[in-house]
């Protein structure tokens, strides 16, 4: 524990800083493609779905986990300013993410049960 | 006056040179009018739809962002929308379904399943296009090659479904090929056109199979349709001339594209001929038209006049001016009047008025052209019609006969003539009377697979009755025979109407001589799952003149549900090789196949045979024996729910596990980094409020604890799992165990619990009464916490309060907020509704004991980890801690106080202080209160 450090005046030169917006740009990024994953390819292919059910409802739920990382973390400057909105968006998208996924986890099951 | 009159007439002739040249450049690579390959290919959809009554049609419509440029109104919709309404079939005889895709940078299909376009509903699938299309421009490039690919593949399905319709491809975009990979550089389009036409038109090599022959061979017509804003186009050519060239020379490639072959500007691939060949045509493939529009009003008028040629309209001659006429002869049923004007009037011979955009017979309005079909209803309907308001230029009238073919074939077989008769009838299924037009002609053409034309047959034709007939001969080797009948009328006043057409497929019957096979080809079981067999038997008949053989080559599979599976079909029985097949014998061959891939629906093939007969003159005859079985997927629903199950819980479990593993490391507690600490001593009345118990004030800036008062303590960057935090205020003192953990809600924040030392009971910033009161929440950043600490001692000696309190504030310093952030803080803690836990905590302490011989376990400093070790944060005694020498702790054990400025014993009912030495605790609110709610 020292105290060799002149807080004062480092804390005091910092700069106003949002939350980051890439988890939510994340999070929105793997639930598009999921879902033009779903309707672009034809639903026998397994590779596909495979990625899709890697990106929703896990993709979605990393971006997640991220945001309230970078949001917790955030909160040790005093320049840090939280948004509860963006931690919102990343938590209906991860519930959205597992709807999303279950369209996957039905082809997977059905391709997997027809094999 | 003459010197004027020349003058405009030099301004006009300038005027019509300078419009006339690009013009002239322009017509060769984007023809205004359909060519002659244009007109075939609307010939041949007239004639297949004529002939089988069954059409799907597949709009495959550019979605590129450009369309909000040469499209801002979105009038393609519209214009997509009446194209479909045009396409209804009027009545039950004639079946027309659609489906949709997009391209920009890739394909993407939009409406994936055929729907059938009626009366009823040809409306409101109208519809669809005008809600749906304007919303289509953000497909990204313009990747012509996936946007086929995706048409052949959606067709090829439903080709499958039902073999007999007649398909057209429907191909709208504004731009040339852009594959969006460079700005500047098109050899990615070169490579791309070479995909489409074999030939890549900058190296001149092969680019193997040619993906627009698939449509052709297939006999898929395409219409490309060009929507070229000349506003756009002359734009760009001021703004960007270098793009201007490469994007016309992009656009001119799709003429060659859509109809076989055509003019090209090569700029943009480095190719020097004036035109390209794109992929394979002959006769016996299918043709493609291209419609070139410079606006969507030329776009909807180009459009309805294919679609008013395939449904087969002949164009009748329209002439004067406003009003501009035309004939209707006997022997018209109806008519189609497309006018390009807002005002106008449709007037009979008689001069009624039979429509107009408001009244009348209903017209339909497509991208500013009025479309109206008009029944010719009895004899005062027949003569000159006008239409008023307009000029010659502004209609095109299509007159239709409503008449139709039919044909009887009977036991066609090869090298033998064969009687055909059939009958004309009208739209109410009676013998038509062909008398009433000035000439009928009658013709059939016979077809071969390989070379297209093969001969014309002349027929008789009875124009009273309607009847035809003739005789037509098959040729040696055909195993099917495919000709057209086609009736050419011309009425009275010499209109010719649009040739009607019956094409006709039946299957050829071997001589007696030959051996056969029994019934019309080989038709298995269903294939079921993967370890299914569709199994079936081809029984060979021999003649009944002679012996006979058959020499069978392996199955060809053609058509499948899952294109993607036809390579995967495993014959374990089939014949192979020559079979004898004696007199009056037969001969049974076994034939199965599996497939590890699953499908369901039809799939047809074929057996490649040649019979012979062993007769001396008689040569081998090749046929197709045709192979039809079904397939059908088998999934176990047990096996499937299961893995749904499982992937379900798996999903569930893998995204919690993340949210709890990340909760954990974020469960750190954010202590150093501009922490600042105080610790106070207090009063905590009965009621939740707090005041010092020394009476200090807060350097000017009213009470509480100021912000000088705070001092540097837990400085580190390491986030730390859990520290103990040493209290003292002289007379009492503890720990207070700060302990991080995830929370057990997969979306919450970080768990971080304060527990108070044996003895001492806290409450806490963020509250909440947990295990008597010795536990209480903090947040995870250390800066916003602060806890209170009640010895048990000081509650028990004193009934009803104030109690003697220890309140240990955190701050992380900002120094531009400054003595604000003290206060701040003040403030939050003298309102926090959690305060009122004293209560709570006092009528814990006092209840009966019911197990004293258990008391709350302590916990256990020097066990807690940091990150990744255990590591106990201490308190440090600073030099210049304004508490560290009063009321505060050095070294964490001995106390000090100066004498007189620390009350002895709290203030209660029955003990009274003098004001200097002796301050008693404010009411809450009191602006005396340090913590109060004032702030």
């Amino acid at each position: 524990m020292s105290l060799d450090v002149d807080y004062s005046s480092g804390v005091a030169t910092g700069t106003p800083k949002s939350a980051s917006k890439l988890p939510l740009i994340l999070s929105v990024a793997v639930t598009v493609v999921s879902i033009a994953i779903y309707l672009l390819f034809p639903h026998d292919g397994l590779t596909m779905a495979i990625i899709g059910y890697l990106l929703t409802p896990i993709g979605a739920t990393l971006a997640l986990a991220l945001g309230q990382s970078l949001d917790v973390s955030g909160r040790r400057s005093v320049w840090y300013s939280p948004s509860k909105g963006l931690i919102t968006a990343l938590k209906i998208l991860a519930v959205v993410g597992f709807i999303i996924g279950g369209l996957h986890m039905w082809d997977i099951a059905t391709i997997v049960a027809a094999a | 006056m003459k010197k004027l009159s020349a003058l405009l007439l030099a301004f006009a002739l300038s005027l019509l040179t300078l419009s006339s040249l690009p013009a002239a450049v322009a017509d060769d690579l984007f023809p205004a009018q359909l060519t002659a390959q244009g007109q075939r290919a609307v010939q041949q959809i007239g004639d297949c739809v004529n002939s089988r009554r069954d059409l799907q049609v597949y709009y495959l419509i550019d979605g590129s962002g450009s369309l909000k440029e040469t499209d801002p109104q979105n009038l393609r919709a519209e214009v997509l929308a009446t194209s479909l309404e045009q396409l209804a079939p009027k009545d039950e005889s004639l079946k027309v379904s659609y489906a949709v895709g997009t391209f920009g940078s890739s394909f993407r299909p939009l409406k994936s399943k055929w729907t059938s376009i009626t009366a009823g509903n040809a409306t409101s699938e109208a519809d669809w296009f005008r809600k749906t299309i304007p919303g289509l421009t953000g497909e990204g490039n313009t990747n012509w090659e996936a946007g086929l690919s995706g048409a052949i593949n959606a067709l090829a399905s439903a080709k499958a479904a039902d073999p007999g319709a007649c398909q057209v491809v429907v191909w709208l975009t504004d731009g040339g090929i852009d594959v969006g990979k460079s700005k500047t550089n098109y050899s990615y389009e070169g490579e791309s056109i070479g995909n489409i036409c074999g030939t890549n038109p900058i190296s001149g090599s092969g680019g193997g199979d040619a993906i627009i022959d698939q449509l052709r061979s297939a006999k898929i017509n395409v219409i490309g349709v060009l929507l070229r804003n000349q506003a756009v186009m002359s734009a760009l050519q001021s703004k960007d001339p270098n793009g201007y060239k490469g994007l016309n020379s992009a656009m001119s490639f799709m003429l060659p594209i859509v109809e076989g072959n055509g003019s090209v500007d090569g700029l943009a691939f480095d190719y020097s001929s004036s035109s390209f060949r794109c992929g394979s045509s002959n006769s016996a493939m299918a043709a493609g038209a291209e419609l070139v529009a410079s606006d969507t009003l030329q776009l909807g008028l180009q459009f309805a006049r294919v679609v008013a040629r395939s449904n087969n309209g002949a164009p009748a001659s329209v002439y004067g001016d406003n009003p501009a006429h035309f004939m209707i002869d006997k022997g018209v049923a109806y008519f189609d009047a497309l006018i390009a004007s807002k005002n106008w009037k449709l007037v009979n011979p008689k001069g009624e008025v039979i429509s107009s955009p408001t009244s009348g017979v209903k017209a339909a309005l497509s991208a500013g052209a009025y479309l109206v079909r008009v029944p010719i209803r009895n004899g005062a309907d027949q003569g000159e019609w006008s239409i008023q308001g307009i000029s010659h230029t502004q209609a095109d009238v299509f007159l239709y006969s409503g008449l139709q073919l039919k044909i009887a074939v009977k036991n066609i077989e090869a090298g033998k003539p064969v009687g055909i008769s059939g009958q004309v009838v009208d739209k109410s299924g009676n013998p038509a009377d062909l008398s009433i037009y000035k000439s009928s002609d009658i013709r059939l053409t016979t077809f071969n697979e390989s070379s297209g034309v093969d001969g014309e047959v002349p027929l008789q034709l009875n124009p009273a009755t309607g009847t035809f007939s003739g005789t037509f001969t098959p040729a040696k080797g055909m195993s099917k025979a495919t000709f057209d009948v086609s009736l050419t009328l011309v009425t009275q006043s010499g209109t010719k109407l649009s040739p009607l057409t019956l094409q006709v497929e039946a299957r050829v019957a071997l001589p007696p001589e030959y051996p056969h096979i029994q019934g019309s080809g080989l038709e298995l079981t269903t294939l079921t799952g993967v370890d299914g067999v569709a199994k079936g038997t081809l029984v060979l008949e021999g003649s009944n003149l002679n012996d006979g053989q058959v020499c069978l080559s392996n199955p060809v599979i053609k058509i499948d549900p899952t294109p993607s599976r036809i390579n995967g079909f495993k014959w374990s029985k089939a014949g192979a090789g020559c079979i004898n097949v004696p007199q009056g014998k037969t001969v049974s061959v076994d034939y199965e196949v599996s497939n590890k891939k699953q499908s369901t629906g039809l799939t047809t093939g074929a057996i490649p045979a040649v019979f012979k007969a062993t007769v001396i003159g008689l040569e081998p005859i090749g046929q197709d024996i045709s192979l039809t079985f079904d397939s059908k997927m088998l999934i176990n629903e047990t096996k499937r729910w299961a893995i749904l199950i499982g992937l379900m819980l798996l999903g569930l479990a893998i995204p919690l596990g993340i949210l709890y593993f990340f909760g954990w490391l974020n469960s750190r507690i954010m202590w150093g980094e501009g922490i600042q600490r105080v610790a106070v001593p207090v009063w905590i009345a009965a009621d939740g409020s707090l005041s010092r118990r020394d009476g200090k004030l807060s350097d000017g800036i009213g009470a509480g604890a100021a912000k000088g008062e705070y001092d540097w303590s837990g400085q580190a960057t390491e986030r730390v799992r859990s520290f103990d935090d040493f209290w003292s205020d002289g007379s009492n003192s503890g720990t207070v165990s700060v302990k991080g953990r995830a929370s057990r809600n997969p979306f919450g924040d970080p768990v971080v619990i304060a527990t108070a030392s044996a003895g001492t009971r806290v409450i806490s910033s963020l509250g909440g009464f947990h295990n008597g009161g010795r536990e209480g929440r903090i947040g995870v950043d250390v800066g916003q916490a602060w806890f209170v600490a009640i010895p048990e001692s000081s509650i028990l000696n004193s009934e009803s309060g104030p109690y003697e309190a220890t309140a240990v504030s955190y701050l992380r310093h900002d120094a531009a907020k400054g003595n604000g952030q003290a206060t701040d803080r003040n403030a939050a803690m003298g309102t926090n509704s959690g305060l009122a836990l004293i209560e709570n905590i006092a009528a814990d302490l006092r209840k009966p004991a019911v197990d004293s011989s258990k008391p709350p376990k302590p916990p256990k400093p020097g066990k807690k980890k940091n990150g990744k070790k255990a590591t106990a944060v201490v308190m440090p005694a600073v030099a210049n801690d304004p508490f560290s020498g009063g009321y505060g702790t050095n070294d964490y054990g001995s106390t000090s106080y100066e004498a007189g400025s620390v009350p002895q014993t709290p203030p209660n009912s029955t003990t009274s202080y003098s004001a200097e030495s002796n301050p008693t605790p404010p009411s809450s609110g009191d602006n005396s209160n340090p913590f109060g709610g004032s702030y």
